[in-house]
C-alpha cells in the first residue's frame, strides 16, 4: 500500500492548525478503518472539514469581539472589572459589559455574524453528505455480515460476498 | 437612410481615428494577458496550474487510485483525471472561502499586510522613476493608482470580499459533488468488470 490519500502536508489549507487535523483524521482512520483509497478519500475530507468547522467557530468569535471593541467593550470592560489588575478579551465572555455591547450591534454587525454562522451550518451540511456517502459505501458490507453470521450455521446456503 | 440618421462626418473621422489607435493585442502574450482580464478567482478556469504542494497530494491521489482502478481504460482514466480536476478546484474554494472570512475578521492580517506591502513598493518604485523620466514633478496619484492596477495591485483586490463568499459555497459543492460523482462512476465501473469477469469464469466451466 502508498502512502495513503491525505498524508502529505498540505499548506494550501490555510489558519488551521495542521496538528489538529492530522489528530482527528488519525482518530477516524484508527474508529473506521479504510478499506480503500474511496473510504480513505472521504474520511480525510471528514477531517477537513471538522478542522474548518472549528477554525470558523474561532473566526465567529473573533469578529463578535472585534465588533464589540468597535462598541465600547473595552471601555465597559474596565469599569465593570475596576479592581483588577490586568485585562483581556478572555474575560469578556459572560460578563456584563459583553452582553451591553452585543446590545449594540448594528443590523449589518448581526448579518455579518450571521454569515460565518450559515457558512458554519453549510459546512456541516457537506460533511454530513460526505458521511452518508461512506456509509452507503459500507452498508452492503455490513449487511454482508450480518448474513454471514446468520447463516453460518447452514452450509447450504451461498453467501455473495458484496465487499471486495 | 434618412439624412438624420446618417453619421456626420466628423464622427466618421473620430471612428476612423479611434479604430487607427488599437484593434486589441496582437502578440501571443499580450493575448495571453488579455484574456486574464476578467479574472476573478480561476476556479472555473479551463486550466489549472497546482502548486509543488498541491502536485505532491495530487501524485499521491493519483497513484492510489491508478493502484484500485485500471489507468489503461480510457473511461477510467477519464474518470480519474475528473476526480484530480475537482479535488484541486475543491481545494483552492476551500482556501478562497478562508481567505475571505479571515480578512473580515482580522481585517489587517499578516496575508493584507503584505499584499498593501506589494502595493506600496510598486507605488514608491514607480513613482521614483516617473521622477527620473520626467523630472521633479511627482506623478499624479490618478496614474499611478492605474499602473498599479495594471501590475495587479489594484485597490479592491484588497477589500475583503464578503459577498463572494456565498458563491465561493456553492462552487466547493459543485466541485465536491463532481468529485465523488467521479469516484462512484469508478467504483461502478469497477464492480461491473468484476462481475463479468465472473461471468466469463463460470460460463468456461
Amino acid at each position: 500500500m502508498g502512502k495513503r490519500v491525505g498524508s502529505a502536508a498540505q499548506p494550501f489549507i490555510v489558519g488551521q492548525d495542521p496538528k489538529r487535523r492530522a489528530e482527528i483524521e488519525a482518530s477516524l482512520f484508527e474508529d473506521f478503518k479504510p478499506k480503500d483509497v474511496l473510504e480513505e478519500i472521504w474520511l480525510s475530507d471528514i477531517a477537513v472539514l471538522t478542522t474548518t468547522i472549528e477554525y470558523y467557530r474561532e473566526l465567529e468569535a473573533a469578529v463578535t469581539l472585534t465588533i464589540a471593541k468597535r462598541h465600547q467593550l473595552g471601555e465597559r470592560l474596565k469599569l465593570e472589572l475596576a479592581g483588577k489588575q490586568s485585562l483581556s478579551l478572555n474575560d469578556a465572555p459572560g460578563s456584563d459589559a459583553f452582553r451591553k455591547s452585543l446590545g449594540d450591534f448594528t443590523k449589518t454587525d448581526v448579518e455579518r455574524i450571521g454569515a460565518i454562522a450559515e457558512l458554519i451550518t453549510k459546512m456541516r451540511r457537506e460533511r454530513e453528505r460526505v458521511y452518508l456517502l461512506f456509509e452507503r459505501k459500507r452498508r452492503p458490507q455490513l449487511l454482508n455480515a450480518v448474513k454471514t453470521a446468520e447463516m453460518a450455521n447452514k452450509e447450504s446456503y451461498v453467501i455473495e460476498n458484496l465487499s471486495d | 437612410m434618412t439624412e438624420e440618421g446618417r453619421r456626420s462626418e466628423r464622427q466618421t473621422e473620430a471612428s476612423r481615428a479611434n479604430g487607427a489607435k488599437s484593434k486589441g493585442p496582437k502578440s501571443d502574450s499580450g493575448k495571453d494577458r488579455s484574456a486574464r482580464n476578467s479574472k476573478k478567482h480561476g476556479l472555473t478556469a479551463s486550466s489549472l496550474e497546482p502548486t509543488l504542494a498541491e502536485q505532491d497530494e495530487l501524485d499521491i491521489l493519483h497513484t492510489r487510485l491508478c493502484a484500485r482502478f485500471d489507468c489503461s481504460d480510457p473511461i477510467q482514466a477519464t474518470a480519474i483525471d475528473r476526480v484530480l480536476t475537482a479535488t484541486l478546484r475543491l481545494w483552492r474554494a476551500r482556501v478562497l472561502i478562508t481567505e475571505t472570512i479571515e480578512d473580515v475578521a482580522a481585517p489587517s492580517n499578516a496575508r493584507v499586510l503584505e499584499k498593501i506591502g506589494g502595493r506600496q513598493d510598486f507605488l514608491n518604485e514607480t513613482s521614483i522613476l516617473l521622477q527620473e523620466h520626467f523630472g521633479p514633478e511627482p506623478p499624479s496619484k490618478l496614474l499611478l493608482d492605474v499602473l498599479a492596477k495594471e501590475a495587479g495591485h489594484s485597490r479592491s483586490s484588497l477589500r475583503p470580499r464578503q459577498s463572494g463568499v456565498a458563491k465561493l459555497v456553492t462552487y466547493a459543492q459543485r466541485f465536491r459533488g463532481e468529485r465523488d460523482r467521479a469516484l462512484l462512476r469508478l467504483e461502478a465501473h469497477r464492480k461491473a468488470q468484476c462481475l463479468n469477469s465472473k461471468d466469463a469464469k463460470m460460463l468456461k466451466r
